[in-house]
């Protein structure tokens, strides 16, 4: 569907509309089989996360001290105690990656919401206002670019202090970039289109024009960033394995992230 | 078209004012300091702390650095190293080719698999191509890439199969002059028997571990275009008409799915050219990445700032390339300022 | 940075066609980083000293390859005085300087360059010491400005040390690597042609390689000093192929392109043991890992709180757990391949119920700490977030609530060093020279406080011990005055003392005579392959 027929629309049909798009939409998903299949995924993952204590057979943190490195109850050695194992100093790696999905789902989706909406609304601005703002925009973006993600992550950090919630800031500024530059490119292909000309010469304001003619035909790319950015933020991508003197980390206390694989939990994005 | 240049460049002349203020406060707001650093686990007095700081040139107030420093890199000189003691601009020219060569071939290696890809799944849509491709695509995307180029070095190169090198850029035993710093290049200029394919069987694993998450990103985000476009009216109208499809798909609809993926290859071309520090680590490939992040955790000052400097210069050509291709691609988008 | 000195002639020998490799030996060292530089006085890297000083260059006495004993090198004999302020060098005649692309010798190896390489570091006002950037962390660390009253040529084999006070160590200290002596004839060349610099870039040394060519991130390149003093090394050419990290290191290693690697992981060892084509060498660590409370801060000013949390340490589970066994438990701040390591001292034995008693006895409830883990792995700690938490559940067992800090390296090393520092640390030292007092004197010293000595403790029984055991000659004296600084140390418990981890070193079966070097380091000299 055209957006141009949405800002015809008469106000007082919407709420009818909206419950029937809905119900087209729900059709349409359940057509798909794969979309299902993800969504039933989606849901089992956010079960296990909301009742991570109850799912769990074990504390994620506590040390079973006659019991490190036990493996798989697949392999030789292994016990239906411990069914994915224990880790080195003998905690329970399924209870580990039950109520690590609580801690991933919760960075994935304050990150990319972050990024998102702040990045939508600067591409935007970006794409509409033309001149010292967009220039602005663009060039900020550029050094965010430029600089390595590590860094970024170290000071924003060092200046904000350690702790989980500065972490994923520094997370989001850091794939903020991204978001920018997609809606930008989109706005400023989408507003040569004619629907955009019609919407404008119907007296559209610019605020309507932004986010409601232009915006939900610069999606499509959006989306696609921003589930693989999910992932992205997740992983911490850019976890540094470098040995000897010379693997930075952000500095980070414990207790919040305690329940992540202790190999893979400091959040700085970027690196491959 | 020239103006567009013009203005273009001259707006990157405040960007890196702003690099260099923000490269030069950035890395001396993090705690430590060179000094700190060299000594180790020893530790050094305070009074010999500030000996050394004083003879590495940071005793004086801080806007005096600055401004020497601003004073420096307006002539190009970009400083030595406080580690090795070479010019920075030399030690990032000898290790930037390596990048360059590297993410050359990672983004042909993405584009040239996931720009069909992408368009072959929007085509059939709903297919099983469709499907293993897009799992595939979230898969290699999700991918650690440090497990990752684990798993393919462990799998090829390491016996029995033995089919690609471990690591580094071309056979040890190879020992010639490399004047361009590309290897494929100079192992061609040497004129050694087997130089240029022991180069470019070095470059298989890296480059596929490097491609890997541009192709899941340039694949997912083609497709998601395609579909797009391949349901606006006038590539239906073209269809009706009876154009034939690959005529439909590549002339009308492809152009008009261009920009997305195009801005996400400039981004990914940007990044990549910042360098990979987990890619060169993991393959020894002597490239910025890993010489950017050493240069932070030394508190290299010199290094940090100029390696920044460089890197923005070249994110911001790559930019003002991808700009340049969109009004290519649509004439209607006209060139701005 | 990419050197290439001395390519055509030698780029002839080593390159390309296999038949002249197979000829020629060479041996590929997959080293885990580039060098700073390849002068050993500017640096204080083990990364460094292997490119340089312990291929590259000799010192006035050197340790004997795999040991801790001390054995001539370029001085043949020396005598001490009986005050010990006075150290007389006689050198050994005949030595060769290599011959490089832009330096041929004229003269054998003499006094004047042993006056060079330490005037250098010493005097302020020497031509060289402002040259690449004149920090001499090392010559500086062992306190040696201060220490050096005066360094004579008597004759050009004959050059006498004198200093401002008595220092046993003096003679190990004179074996570490900022100690390499280096040309002076080359070093005047390189002042008068104007790149003075080149003499830290491009070294010229007495010892069995010489530094061919070196790429920044890739590769050094290596050849044998033919005329070397002690015999032209068995292998011809001897490459670092820098490959940075340690699982790749294993797989270039089973892979064959690598002969040697130092630092494996310790989740590989197991797989080493076990592959025919690589031998595991191993050997106990000159290193200790502790971890040092802040003996400043109430109530870790009372040694039995300190001795309390020693106690509810459970330690053979951070072997287990940490090391993978790949350890050793500590009970003295020096290791036991140390001499003076003293046998006699009982290790706190791992006992929750008495460390609950002595610390109610104390008065200490309700007790809240910190532990700091640093986040880079050190050759005493191969992972020190995985013993901080070991250590948080053992002190959570007895009420101590502890909770982990992590800061990234360089603002570890500064933050840990401050006295008002919250909660204990964890962080450990690898021998420079073998002797107890590079251990005690630097780590436990009073002249450490707000520095190397992280517990800041500062200890009058236990400083007069070491201070006195500084200045004694007689080695039995000395040994007994560091066994009882030993005895002071476990009662005062200013550390816990964790471990002491053993090195891993695989090397390909083809390899011969390769030797476990106990400072850390890599020598090749000595090592043959044998197809």
């Amino acid at each position: 569907m055209s957006s141009s027929d949405e800002a015809l629309k008469i106000p007082a049909a919407k709420r009818n509309v909206r419950a029937e798009r809905l119900r087209e939409f729900w059709h349409y998903f359940s057509e798909n089989n794969g979309a299902v299949a993800g969504l039933g995924i989606i849901v089992l993952l956010v079960l296990l996360a909301v009742f991570a204590d109850v799912v769990a057979p074990h504390s994620p943190i506590h040390q079973y001290r006659g019991h490190f490195l036990v493996p798989p109850v697949w392999m030789e050695g292994g016990s239906w105690d411990f069914i994915l194992g224990t880790d080195a100093v003998g905690r329970d790696m399924l209870s580990r990656l039950i109520h690590g999905a609580r801690y991933s789902l919760y960075v994935g989706t304050v990150v990319i919401t972050i990024a998102f909406s702040a990045g939508i609304t600067l591409g935007l601005i970006a794409g509409f206002f033309r001149g010292t703002v967009e220039t602005l925009i663009a060039r900020t973006m550029d050094i965010i670019l430029a600089f390595p993600a590590i860094l970024l992550a170290l000071v924003l950090v060092t200046i904000l202090g350690p702790s989980l919630t500065n972490a994923m800031i520094a997370v989001a500024v850091v794939v903020l970039p991204h978001f920018v530059r997609l809606t930008r490119a989109s706005v400023v292909s989408e507003s040569t289109r004619d629907y955009v000309t019609s919407a404008r010469v119907a007296g559209a304001r610019l605020p309507r024009l932004m986010f409601v003619t232009v915006l939900p035909n610069c999606m499509a790319p959006l989306i696609v960033q921003a589930t693989l950015s999910f992932s992205n933020a997740i992983l911490g991508r850019g976890r540094r394995r470098v040995p000897g003197p010379g693997a930075p980390t952000p500095p980070r206390r414990s207790g919040a992230p305690c329940c992540r694989t202790p190999a893979s939990s400091s959040p700085a994005p970027g690196g491959w | 078209m020239l103006r567009f240049l013009i203005t273009k460049f001259a707006q990157m002349i405040p960007t890196f004012f702003g690099i260099t203020v923000l490269s030069f406060a950035f890395i001396r707001l993090l705690p430590g300091d060179p000094a700190t650093l060299l000594a180790g686990e020893r530790g050094v007095t305070p009074e010999r702390h500030a000996e050394l700081m004083a003879l590495l040139g940071f005793d004086k107030p801080i806007w005096q650095q600055y401004l020497l420093y601003v004073a420096d890199v307006l002539q190009g000189d970009l400083g030595n190293s406080l580690v090795t003691r070479q010019p920075v601009l030399e030690e990032f020219f000898t290790l930037f080719p390596a990048t360059l060569e590297l993410s050359i071939c990672a983004m042909i290696f993405a584009t040239v698999l996931g720009l069909p890809a992408g368009i072959i799944a929007a085509v059939k849509r709903g297919s099983w191509f469709d499907h293993t491709l897009m799992g595939s695509a979230l898969t290699g995307y999700s991918m650690p890439i440090f497990w990752w180029a684990l798993i393919l070095i462990i799998l090829f190169s390491t016996p029995p199969l033995s089919w690609t090198p471990v690591s580094g850029r071309i056979d040890i035993l190879y020992f010639f002059d490399q004047p361009t710093g590309f290897m494929l290049i100079d192992s061609l200029l040497s004129g050694e028997k087997g130089a240029f394919w022991s180069a470019l069987s070095h470059l298989v694993l890296p480059t596929i571990v490097l491609g890997t998450i541009p192709l899941a990103v340039i694949a997912r985000q083609t497709r998601s275009a395609m579909l797009e476009v391949l349901s606006e009216d006038y590539v239906r109208t073209a269809r009706a008409k009876g154009l034939a499809p690959s005529r439909v798909i590549g002339l009308h609809a492809l152009r008009n799915a261009l920009i997305p993926v195009i801005t996400v290859i400039g981004l990914l071309v940007g990044t990549l050219l910042g360098g990979a520090i987990l890619t060169e680590t993991i393959f020894a490939w002597p490239g910025i990445g890993k010489w950017m992040v050493d240069s932070i955790s030394r508190r290299d000052y010199p290094s940090v700032q100029g390696g920044l400097l460089l890197i923005a210069g070249i994110v911001m050509i790559v930019n003002i390339t991808v700009e340049l291709l969109y009004g290519l691609i649509n004439p209607r988008i006209r060139y701005r300022r | 940075m990419k050197r290439t000195l001395s390519m055509t002639a030698l780029g002839l020998i080593m390159a390309a066609s296999v038949t002249a490799a197979a000829e020629a030996k060479t041996l590929v060292f997959c080293s885990e980083g580039s060098p700073e530089g390849f002068n050993p006085s500017l640096y204080t890297a083990g990364t460094t000293f292997d490119a340089s000083s312990r291929q590259v260059f000799n010192k006035l006495v050197e340790f004997t390859t795999g040991t801790t004993n001390i054995e001539p090198a370029l001085a043949e004999t020396w005598d001490v005085t009986d005050d010990g302020l006075e150290y007389t060098f006689h050198l050994r005649k005949g030595v060769k300087w290599q011959t490089t692309e832009n330096f041929t010798p004229s003269r054998d190896f003499n006094a004047d360059d042993v006056v060079f390489s330490f005037a250098r570091q010493w005097d302020k006002n020497h031509p060289y010491h402002g040259v690449s950037g004149g920090a001499y962390e090392y010559f500086n660390g062992m306190s040696m400005p201060d220490l050096i009253k005066d360094i004579v040529k008597v004759d050009d084999y004959t050059v006498k040390f004198v200093l401002n006070r008595p220092e046993a160590p003096m003679i190990a200290n004179l074996a570490m690597d900022f100690a390499s002596i280096l040309s002076a004839e080359y070093a005047d060349k390189m002042m008068e042609a104007g790149t003075p610099e080149k003499v830290d870039l491009e070294p010229v040394g007495t010892g069995p390689f010489q530094l061919v060519a070196y790429q920044k991130d890739a590769v050094i390149r290596y050849k044998a000093h033919p005329a070397y003093w002690r015999g032209k090394a068995d292998i011809d050419n001897l490459i670092f192929a820098i490959t940075p990290d340690a699982s790749v290191r294993y797989q270039k290693l089973k892979a064959g392109e690598c002969h040697v690697m130092p630092y494996p992981n310790p989740a590989d060892i197991e797989a080493m043991k076990a592959d025919p084509d690589i031998n595991l060498l191993q050997q106990e660590g000159l290193n200790v890992g502790y971890l040092a409370y802040n003996a400043l801060k109430p109530p870790f000013d009372n040694p039995a709180v300190r001795k309390a949390l020693n106690l509810a340490i459970n330690k053979q589970a951070i072997i287990d757990g940490v090391f993978q066994g790949a350890g050793k438990i500590a009970k003295n701040p020096i290791p036991p391949t140390i001499w003076s390591y003293n046998e006699a001292t009982v290790d706190d034995a791992y006992n929750p119920d008495t460390a609950k008693a002595l610390l109610e006895e104390a008065g200490v409830t309700n007790l809240k700490t910190a532990i700091w883990a640093m986040p880079v792995q050190r050759p005493y700690n191969p992972n020190a977030r995985r013993m901080a938490e070991l250590i948080q559940a053992d002190w959570a067992a007895i009420g101590v609530e502890a909770e982990i800090v992590s800061y990234e390296w360089g603002e570890y090393l500064e933050r840990s060093k401050s006295k008002d520092r919250d909660g204990a640390v964890l962080l450990g030292w690898t021998g420079d020279n073998g002797d107890p007092d590079n251990f005690l004197a630097v780590l436990l010293g009073c002249d450490g406080v707000g520095g190397s000595n992280r517990a800041q403790w500062c200890y009058k029984p236990f400083e007069d011990l070491i201070q006195k055991a500084k200045v004694v000659s007689d080695n039995d004296k000395r040994a007994e005055l560091y066994k009882q600084a030993q005895t002071v140390f476990k009662e005062q418990a200013p550390w816990a003392t964790i471990a002491h981890s053993v090195v891993f070193k695989p090397i390909r079966k083809e390899v011969k005579n390769f030797k476990i070097d106990p400072f850390g380091g890599h020598v090749f000299y000595g090592v043959d392959i044998e197809e």
